[in-house]
């Protein structure tokens, strides 16, 4: 694609300003089962996404043909920029006075020959099946690896570039016991491809899911709930929406108009950072060339910003988070690394069981991206985890429902734990402990 | 897109290393998304996707690539690479295509491309102008207008060669609605393999004042008071149950990998007598229906379920190899990016004898589950998980007072023999289903159904 010419086509049409988002991604994909690869796919791709300011509104068109007439994506972008009637202003950005370093991809992915990378992923399924008897299958044990490139280049002169290269490795097992089957996840994300450690895969996985065997519900009442560090995490990534600046402008976030107040426990602090220095979500600039930087988002449970683009920025009159990162072909607003804190003691999991009476050590959570209002911040989400009586572990609980509301719940925030660990959805957390939560089971 | 002769030598090098079967699938697709936001619109844009993907595979095992790039060099280049993963001598060729011409039973009248962005945004205002002074409680709407117009080019090295287009329109509104205290959303879709005429023919406005009705009757409900109990769950949307809960565990994803709690069950009785339930890809211009799958194969009226007996699975050609099931019409992509593999298009429990009024005066206590959100399952032990969007307490054989916040868990194969009362008013719901080849259009659909003793979960406390 030529760049120049299709900004030069769009000026001459009367566009105030173009940008032109280049994405290329390389990757591979295999899966393993049964001792045997079932599917190896590589992966080579590249779009381009324009967005153009004509009569001071912004339309979006993307394109994977290289070769698309730029007159055909001028006249789209004209037509659908004619057709808003929004009263937001739009901008393309014209540049941060400076930029904090990009990361330079690690080679070792592509050095490392397919073969070691199958080896790996046999080798993996062998150990998970061989930690306990009664694990019966591994249905999913798949590599992932990609290697991103990011290029933004626009009409106000502004010529960025970012890289990024990372792997996955995730699976699943399945163990049954009686006429209980149960299943556990786990991903390990790396920066780099010798970090893979299939043992510690192997064992987290195995553990985890012989643990649920056996579960069953509770009875329905109020406990105190113990959210374990994976499952918190969860929980508050199906409500990041909640600090965006885009559901601020929508209207549909329950923080609107609470900067500066007390919204959370003064225990906790959210901080948004996307140079989290061993993050695979690391970001110099946003998706809109805006330059990266950390900021606390709660600070002692007062709320102090929503997270903006250029555009929710605007309708604010305040500045962009430089969270402006693409969905899909749109800038929405987004989270970078997104990490709850806490200045006050924190204790160790084993402490918060050993204070509870009667109560849930949760561990999964499940269907959050339905059972969430992020308008309102009410929840109630299928639960999994574990019965705790007299400060001890007793049983493993399924099928069970926690059900509360964001807000109450961040304000009913007993204690918090010493596992602070950043997960794969970008969310790090400790344990946290909820004073009273009502439960639906038996 | 890819010439005749230039798809049959890609799939010939591709078999070069001892590949027993090859597929070539280029895509060209436009998608477009428009939004009106607090009477405004915020949002037109548009999004071409173009690229081919390749595949080989011995047995069942899968190699496969895609690219941008449609020149011969790049889809040779690819094969050759493919072809690399196998180190052994030829035993396929690709055989010269016997071209299968696709008669359209979906008819299109408003292609998308047809249309100009103020022609269809004009959609928009309709649902907006239906509701804006409906309440003074309504605080936000939001309309949403997607369409796609999907062109593909479906060849492999068994001499199948086919092109076809597919079309979508979905609209969705929500609503909320606020008493200054509490917030709720009210959500309703309608969408067909079809053109624009589909919303010609649609009551957009009261369609827009029934998503309006949910928000504020939800505003106004009591919290649901968690439980086990009677679920009565309701035509249309409801079918999401049978989708998530049951048909995803007799996709050939689950029972190939022999992980699904319905391995190894055809011919065995797996719910009530009462139950039968079908996969039907075939129905004029519904919203999950398609000519051909994502492999070219016709698709097919799938009995899954028949008087509680379990008939079939949903089998792609891959799974096909490793299951010794045949084919079912069933293999489907969100686009060239993910490789093809077996999913639903409108999957529905077939009318029952009752009537919804019998029902509902038949129950004694429960919980009337009018609207369901949206849920999830895993296929590996079955258990599920709902939201009910709109839900009202049964008590006394009468639908008494509406509840929010409710949510349903259990497991599939439980919901399955505990369907007791299912009614005469089959109806369909429009939902977009992620699993491992991507989002893809599905309806979901049946008439009311009764189930015994599911778990409901609420904030609600016992008074």
């Amino acid at each position: 694609m030529n760049y120049e010419l299709l900004m030069n086509k769009a000026r001459e049409a009367g566009f105030e300003a173009l940008e032109i988002y280049v994405s290329k991604k390389l990757g591979m994909q295999i899966t393993v089962f049964g001792g045997e690869v079932d599917q190896n796919n590589i992966t080579d791709s590249q779009s381009f996404t324009i967005r153009g300011i004509y009569k001071g509104k912004m339309a979006v068109y993307t394109t994977e043909y290289a070769a698309e007439d730029p007159d055909y994506i001028v006249e789209r972008l004209k037509e659908n920029a004619g057709a808003l009637t929004t009263d937001e202003e739009f901008a393309i950005f014209e540049g941060s006075p400076s930029y904090p370093e990009g990361r330079v991809p690690n080679p070792i992915f592509k050095q490392i020959a397919v073969s070691e990378k199958i080896a790996l992923l046999k080798g993996l399924e062998e150990k998970i099946k061989a930690y306990d008897p009664r694990i019966i299958y591994v249905p999913h044990c798949r590599y992932n690896e990609t290697n991103d490139a990011v290029e933004i280049v626009n009409s106000s002169g502004l010529r960025l570039k970012k890289q990024n290269s990372f792997a996955f490795v995730v699976a699943q097992a399945v163990a049954k016991e009686g006429e209980q089957t149960q299943s556990a996840f786990t991903i390990a994300l790396k920066l780099d491809y010798r970090e893979f450690d299939p043992d510690e895969i192997a064992k987290e996985i195995g553990k985890k899911v012989i643990a649920k065997l056996n579960a069953k519900p509770v009875p329905s009442k109020s406990y105190p709930v113990i959210f374990e560090n994976e499952a918190m995490s969860d929980l508050l990534s199906a409500f990041y929406a909640v600090f965006s600046g885009e559901a601020a402008v929508k209207k549909i976030t329950p923080l609107l108009g609470k900067e500066g107040e007390k919204i959370f426990s003064e225990k906790i602090t959210l901080i948004d950072d996307p140079l989290y220095k061993d993050a695979i979500n690391y970001h110099p600039f946003d998706d809109e060339g805006v330059a990266s930087y950390t900021k606390k988002v709660v600070d002692k449970g007062v709320f102090t910003t929503f997270l903006h683009n250029l555009k929710t920025a605007k309708y604010f009159k305040t500045k962009s988070t430089g969270n402006g990162f693409k969905y899909g072909s749109e800038i929405g607003v987004h989270i970078t690394n997104f990490c709850l804190t806490t200045d006050e003691p924190k204790k160790s999991k084993d402490e918060m069981i050993k204070g509870v009476k009667e109560g849930l050590l949760i561990t999964d959570l499940a269907g959050l991206h339905s059972g969430v209002n992020p308008i309102n911040g009410d929840f109630s989400a299928q639960a999994s985890g574990f019965l705790i009586e007299n400060g001890a572990v007793v049983r493993p609980v399924t099928l069970i429902v926690v059900s509360g509301n964001l807000l109450k719940m961040m304000n009913a925030v007993d204690e918090i734990g010493d596992d602070f660990k950043l997960f794969h959805n970008n969310i790090g957390t400790p344990s946290v402990k909820i004073a009273q939560l009502p439960v639906s089971g038996l | 897109m890819v010439s005749k002769e230039l798809c049959r030598e890609v799939l010939d090098a591709a078999l070069k290393s001892g590949g027993d079967f090859a597929e070539l699938f280029v895509e060209t697709s436009y998608y477009n998304n428009y939004e009106l936001a607090a009477g405004k619109i915020t949002k037109a844009n548009g999004n071409h996707l173009f690229g081919a993907s390749l595949r080989v595979l011995k047995g069942a095992l899968e190699v496969s690539g895609y690219t941008n790039d449609l020149s011969r060099e790049s889809l040779l280049a690819l094969a050759g690479k493919l072809a690399e993963a196998y180190t052994d001598a030829r035993v396929a060729s690709a055989k010269p295509f016997a071209e299968t011409p696709i008669d359209s039973r979906h008819k299109i009248a408003k292609k998308p491309a047809d249309l100009s962005t103020a022609e269809k945004v004009a959609y928009l205002y309709k649902a907006y102008e239906a509701v804006k002074d409906y309440s003074p409680e309504i605080v936000q709407i939001i309309a949403a207008l997607r369409d796609d117009s999907q062109k593909v080019l479906i060849a492999n090295s068994e001499g199948r060669f086919c092109e076809d287009e597919r079309y979508h329109v979905l609209l969705q509104t929500s609503v909320v609605a606020s008493d200054g205290k509490a917030t709720q959303t009210g959500f309703d879709s309608k969408g067909g393999h079809a053109g624009y005429e589909l919303l010609d023919d649609f009551d957009i406005p009261a369609f827009a004042k029934g998503v309006a009705d949910q928000a504020l009757t939800m505003l106004h409900a009591d919290e649901m008071v968690g439980g086990v109990m009677t679920v009565v769950v309701h035509n249309a949307f409801g079918g999401v149950l049978l989708h998530e809960a049951c048909v995803h565990s007799l996709e050939a994803t689950s029972v190939a990998k022999g992980t699904s709690v319905f391995c190894g069950k055809l011919g065995q009785k797996i719910a009530s007598d009462i139950v039968t339930a079908i996969d039907d890809g075939t129905i004029a211009n519904a919203w999950g229906s398609l000519n051909v799958d994502d492999e070219g194969e016709p698709t097919k009226r799938n009995v899954l379920i028949e008087n509680g007996i379990l008939k079939s699975y949903l089998v792609d050609f891959r799974n096909s190899r490793k299951m010794n099931h045949p084919v079912t019409g069933s293999s489907r992509r969100q686009s060239y990016k993910y490789s093809p593999t077996s999913r639903m298009t409108n999957t529905f429990f077939a009318p029952g004898k009752s009537t919804f009024e019998e029902i509902i005066a038949n129950t004694e206590y429960g919980l009337f589950a009018k609207k369901m959100g949206g849920g999830s399952v895993n296929p590996a032990t079955g258990e599920f998980n709902f939201a009910v969007n709109e839900g009202y307490l049964i008590e006394n054989g009468k639908i008494t007072k509406p509840v929010r916040g409710a949510t349903l868990v259990g497991s599939g194969a439980e919901i399955l023999a505990n369907i007791d009362m299912i009614a005469d008013n089959l109806d369909f719901g429009y939902g977009m289903c992620g699993s491992l080849s991507g989002s893809i259009p599905t309806s979901v659909g049946q008439p009311t159904i009764r189930v015994k003793n599911l778990t409901v979960g609420g904030r609600g406390e016992k008074a």
